[in-house]
């Protein structure tokens, strides 16, 4: 009886605090009709997959011979069916009469902090530069809004439809842009047939919501929709040939919500084709919009000369949007918040030796620590605060000293885990340099006592380790413990750095360190200098759930001297 | 079908089994945003949709036998609550913005107050529950199932079903109170 109460006291709160109206039936149908829609397409994208594994070696021959190509023949300059190439991009159209207008999406969704490679063959990324004005004769405007698109891609695009790219939405969001996963035999190409021959003057061509660089992008026009006769080629920047359409003498340039203008100068034709061929991010291919500025043959011969007001191409990019290129052989080009580089850099004056180098002779410096963006500030709610809990400070951390040369030995190394299949991310991701709390940085491994492992391929002399768990939401991760090994199963020679296991639920020792709640700044663990190959993490759930997340693990140290045998001369025994 | 059949049925394509998996989760991973952005519909439809579309894209890497299917739903729609937090600011607690206004003159403020108050409360207790418990209070006690059908879903007995719904009831009256004594205390320091 008393059961029955009680069930009926929680069944009461239940329905007055955590009772709902039922969702609206048409969100309910367009949500169902979505994801049936995304099963298919993930389903598509699977096939598509094992299509461009099979077609990997076939590219790489591709790739090769286009090489060797480029190094023994530069004086090709273009395929055999063209019939030439024009100049390049940003030189002014003639007649020069009137300023083109291009509307610009706002860059608020076109931009984000980004790091690019810089290559030898992209030009650098000038955001501040605002762009020539473009002349074109009075009346040009966009000739291809809303007219017939054609694709390469016979299965079609698994984001959109290819009427988007001409349907004069480049907001670029969700229901703007189309995307292409191209089975990587050749460059994917898209077609706007103008349905009659056109004065074209001006391409603006935007192809991506993030600021990347896209591969081979090339764009021809024609009379012939098959583009086997008379086909001109307004730009190629694919500097080796890979594509096959012949060596292209423009850059490849970073995307932006600017678009890239392209001068046609006048140039005649019913047909247009954009090529390109994947882009740093992955092998897809992707268009927002394209814009095709000009006038049908009948009424460009009617032009009055005349003004008009001045170009409107206005947005500029706002304080956090950005694009910051890096040398070549930078590692790995990832979406970072640069700023906070600079933040992190100017809290580090003051000297707190920490770190106990083997060698006292050693000059310490500080740690230099690249920290993410601070996605969440404030006062952490929702947390008990115990006695083995750190009472939380939002202060700057102080200076970690270590010694000189001291650098990110994990950057790129492999991680293996407890959970070798997580549910969310890929163990890749704890190595790759992204702090980001945001999908695609982080990656989650199922509930339990769950470990990673770095090899840092040659034993070393570790000063500090950092890790962030999942920093989004202000949460503490249980049973969080660092050891190093020298073994990679971690039976010999074990060593704990870190443990805040402090009723030794994880069974790995009662630890004495205090629990502390996530943030952007991550954990940094002092490791004396201890010297091993193998680093593993452990976490048991957090606050928030049961389940385990790294962002990224951060290993400073030095590569351990090797040992050389000792050589010792013996005496020569003397004989009496 | 138990919840493995339905991820493994969902990662071979079976569209069917989508539509059960959606019918069957959809009520929970609802009322958990609605509950959590306090009322806004509008923002808790975005939530849900946001969830369901990343579930199916990684529904691939989930194993079966790995855990709770409507736990791991619950942490793909808390993560993305906090991307819709940052995005748009803190959404504020308080009455849920999509309720008519009262304004006869028997309204109470104080009472809505409470009310809402009432509504936080049961949200945060409801989220700090282990997954499992708070799928077995809202499958019994709001979507009225019978515990052999909670067993059947969860995969276990019917005895198990039982005992997890004690638990769950026990640890929810206590938190709930535990919650509900903090209030009061903070109302008086005040």
């Amino acid at each position: 009886m008393v059961a029955h109460d009680d069930d009926r006291d929680v069944a009461e709160t239940l329905k007055a605090g955590y009772g709902a109206p039922p969702p609206r039936r048409q969100f309910v149908e367009q949500t169902r009709m979505r994801l049936q829609q995304e099963l298919q397409a993930a389903q598509a994208s699977r096939r598509r997959l094992l299509r461009v594994w099979r077609h990997v070696a076939a590219a790489a021959v591709i790739v090769v011979a286009a090489g060797l190509a480029v190094v023994g023949f530069r004086g090709i300059s273009c395929a055999p069916h063209e019939t030439g190439t024009l100049p390049g991009p940003q030189v002014r159209s003639t007649p020069r009469q009137v300023p083109l207008r291009l509307q610009l999406p706002s860059p608020f969704f076109l931009c984000t902090n980004r790091l690019v490679h810089l290559t030898a063959h992209m030009e650098p990324y000038e955001p501040e530069r605002p762009r020539q004005p473009l002349m074109v004769p009075r009346g040009t405007r966009n000739v291809a809004l809303e007219k017939p698109v054609t694709c390469s891609d016979t299965v079609g695009p698994i984001v959109g439809d290819v009427a988007q790219i001409n349907d004069g939405e480049k907001s670029g969001l969700d229901s703007s842009y189309v995307e292409f996963v191209p089975d990587g035999s050749q460059a994917t190409w898209v077609q706007i047939d103008l349905e009659e021959p056109c004065a074209i003057h001006a391409i603006a061509l935007w192809h991506s919501v993030w600021p990347t660089v896209f591969h081979d992008v090339i764009v021809q026009v024609s009379d012939d929709p098959a583009f086997r006769r008379g086909v001109r080629t307004l730009f190629n920047n694919d500097f080796d040939n890979s594509s096959g359409l012949g060596v292209g003498r423009d850059r490849e340039y970073t995307e932006d919500y600017r678009g890239r203008l392209i001068d046609a100068a006048g140039v005649t034709a019913r047909y247009v084709r954009l090529y390109s061929r994947g882009c740093i991010d992955g092998f897809f291919d992707r268009y927002v919009e394209v814009e095709v500025h000009g006038k049908p043959m009948g009424e460009a011969t009617l032009e009055v000369p005349g003004s008009v007001p001045l170009d409107v191409e206005a947005p500029q990019p706002g304080t956090r949007d950005g694009v910051t290129t890096a040398p070549a052989d930078f590692a790995v080009a990832r979406p970072m918040n640069t700023w906070l580089v600079a933040q992190e850099t100017r809290a580090l004056p003051g000297p707190m030796p920490r770190s106990t180098p083997q060698d006292p002779r050693t000059a310490l410096v500080p740690l230099r620590i690249r920290l993410p963006g601070a996605e969440l500030i404030g006062t952490p709610k929702n947390i008990k605060p115990h006695a083995h809990l750190e009472k939380y400070t939002g202060k700057p951390r102080p200076p970690f000293m270590v010694p000189e040369g001291t650098a990110n030995l994990a950057r790129g190394k492999p991680v293996t885990a407890s959970d070798p299949e997580p549910i969310v991310g890929e163990l890749a991701y704890v190595t790759d340099g992204d702090k980001g709390s945001h999908d695609g940085c982080y990656v989650e491994l199922m509930p339990g006592t769950q470990w990673i492992q770095i090899d840092l391929k040659q034993p070393c002399a570790i000063y500090a380790v950092l890790v962030w768990h999942y920093h989004a939401e202000f949460c503490v991760y249980h049973d969080v413990v660092v050891q190093v090994a020298d073994d990679p199963d971690f039976i010999e020679n074990v060593r704990t750095i870190y443990n805040n296991d402090f009723d030794n639920s994880s069974g790995l020792g009662v630890g004495k360190e205090l629990e502390y709640i996530e943030d952007y700044r991550g954990r940094l663990i002092d490791a004396g200098g201890i010297k091993a190959r193998y680093v593993r993490l452990y976490t048991k759930g957090s606050t928030s759930s049961n389940l385990n997340h790294y962002v990224e693990v951060e290993v400073h140290g030095k590569p351990a001297p090797k040992q050389v045998p000792l050589k010792t001369k013996l005496p020569v025994p003397v004989m009496s | 079908m138990t919840d493995a059949d339905l991820i493994r049925a969902v990662q071979a394509g079976d569209q069917a089994a989508l539509g059960t998996l959606y019918e069957r989760y959809l009520p929970s991973v609802w009322r958990y945003a609605f509950a959590q952005l306090a009322g806004h519909a509008g923002t808790a439809e975005d939530v849900v949709s946001e969830t369901f579309l990343a579930a199916v894209r990684q529904v691939r890497r989930l194993k079966p036998e790995g855990g709770s299917l409507g736990g791991w739903l619950i942490g793909i729609a808390r993560h993305k609550i906090g991307d819709v937090r940052r995005r748009r600011g803190r959404v504020k607690t308080g009455l849920p913005p999509d309720l008519p206004a009262q304004e006869d003159a028997s309204h109470d403020p104080s009472a809505s107050l409470e009310t809402a108050e009432t509504r936080a409360q049961v949200a945060a207790v409801m989220d700090a529950l282990p997954d499992d418990q708070r799928l077995a209070l809202e499958w019994k006690y709001l979507d009225r199932l019978p515990v052999r059908a909670i067993a059947h879903r969860m995969g276990r007995s019917e005895k198990a079903a039982e005992a997890l719904l004690y638990r769950a009831r026990h640890a929810f009256r206590e938190a709930f109170e535990r919650a509900g004594a903090t209030r009061t205390q903070t109302r008086l320091a005040r």
